[in-house]
C-alpha cells in the first residue's frame, strides 16, 4: 500500500522545511520555508482524509498568514552582519530535544496508539464537509458565533494599533 | 502498510519541538512568530489525527478551525504590534524591545 510511502515523503518534506524556518540566517529564506511546511502539513491532512482542512489550510496559511508575514518582513529591516539567533542554542537544543525524547517514550510506551488508519485509496471517505457545515449551524453554533466575534475585534484592533497616533502627522 | 497514530503523533511532535526551539532562539520578533505558526500546525495535526481515529464525529476538525481562525486573528495583530515597535524604536528585535520596563 502506498501510504505508508507517501506519508514517509511528506513527513521528510515537512522536518527539513521546518528545520530551515528556525536555521535559516536569513529571515526571507525562512519566510518561504514556512510556506512549504505550511504546504506539506495540508497535504498531511489530506491524507487522514479532511479534505476541507487542506483546503482552509492552503487558503488562510499560505494565502493569508505567509503573505503578511513577507510584507511585515520587507517593511522592516534587518540588520546587516547580525546574528539571527541568540546565545541560548545549546540549553534550547537540550530543552526541545528532551521534550522530543520524553514524548516518543510516552508514545511508544502505550498500545493505544498503534491503531491503524482506515484506508483512503480504494475506499469512499465521507464527505465530511457537508457534516462540518451542519454541525457549525446547530451544535457549534455559540463557538462560531464567538470566533467571528473574535475575527471582528482583532480587524478593529489592527486598525487601532496601526493608526493611533493622527496627531504625529 | 497503513500508517499508525503514532507516526502521526511522531511528527506532531517532532514538528512542536523544532517551533520550541526556534521560539528561543530566535531574536528576530516576525521569526518568533513563524516559529508560533509551527507549534499552531503541529497541533492541529494532532487534534484531526485523534478525529480521525478515535472519534466518530468531527469535533476536533471543528477544533482545528477555531485553532486556524484564532491564529490568524493573533498573527495579525502581532504583526501589527511589531510594526508600530518598529516604528517606534527602529528595530525589530525581540531583546532590544525593553518598552515597558521601568
Amino acid at each position: 500500500m502506498p501510504e505508508l510511502y507517501i506519508f514517509y515523503i511528506l513527513s521528510f518534506v515537512v522536518i527539513c522545511s521546518a528545520i530551515l524556518v528556525v536555521a535559516s540566517n536569513n529571515i526571507f529564506h525562512s519566510a518561504l520555508s514556512l510556506a512549504l511546511t505550511l504546504l506539506g502539513v495540508s497535504a498531511i491532512f489530506g491524507l487522514l482524509g479532511s479534505f476541507f482542512m487542506a483546503g482552509i489550510q492552503i487558503f488562510v496559511y499560505i494565502g493569508a498568514i505567509v503573505v503578511i508575514t513577507i510584507f511585515a518582513i520587507n517593511l522592516t529591516k534587518q540588520k546587516i552582519g547580525e546574528l539571527s539567533v541568540s546565545k541560548w542554542k545549546t540549553q534550547a537544543f537540550l530543552i526541545s530535544s528532551l521534550f522530543f525524547i520524553s514524548g516518543s517514550y510516552v508514545i511508544y510506551g502505550s498500545d493505544k496508539f498503534f491503531k491503524p488508519m482506515r484506508p483512503i485509496i480504494g475506499y469512499e471517505p465521507k464527505d465530511n464537509t457537508n457534516i462540518i457545515g451542519a454541525k457549525f449551524i446547530s451544535d457549534m453554533l455559540i463557538p462560531f458565533e464567538s470566533i467571528s466575534f473574535l475575527m471582528l475585534s482583532a480587524l478593529i484592533g489592527a486598525i487601532v494599533i496601526i493608526a493611533k497616533d493622527k496627531k504625529e502627522r | 502498510m497503513m500508517p499508525l497514530l503514532k507516526h502521526f503523533l511522531i511528527l506532531s511532535l517532532a514538528l512542536f519541538s523544532i517551533g520550541l526551539y526556534g521560539l528561543i532562539t530566535r531574536r528576530n520578533a516576525i521569526a518568533i512568530l513563524m516559529s508560533l505558526e509551527l507549534l499552531f500546525n503541529s497541533i492541529n495535526i494532532n487534534m484531526i489525527a485523534f478525529s480521525r481515529f478515535f472519534d466518530p464525529s468531527i469535533y476536533g476538525e471543528i477544533f482545528a478551525i477555531m485553532i486556524i481562525a484564532v491564529a490568524a486573528a493573533e498573527s495579525a495583530l502581532g504583526l501589527a504590534i511589531i510594526l508600530l515597535i518598529y516604528k517606534k524604536k527602529n528595530t525589530a528585535n525581540a531583546d532590544e524591545i525593553n518598552l515597558m520596563r521601568g
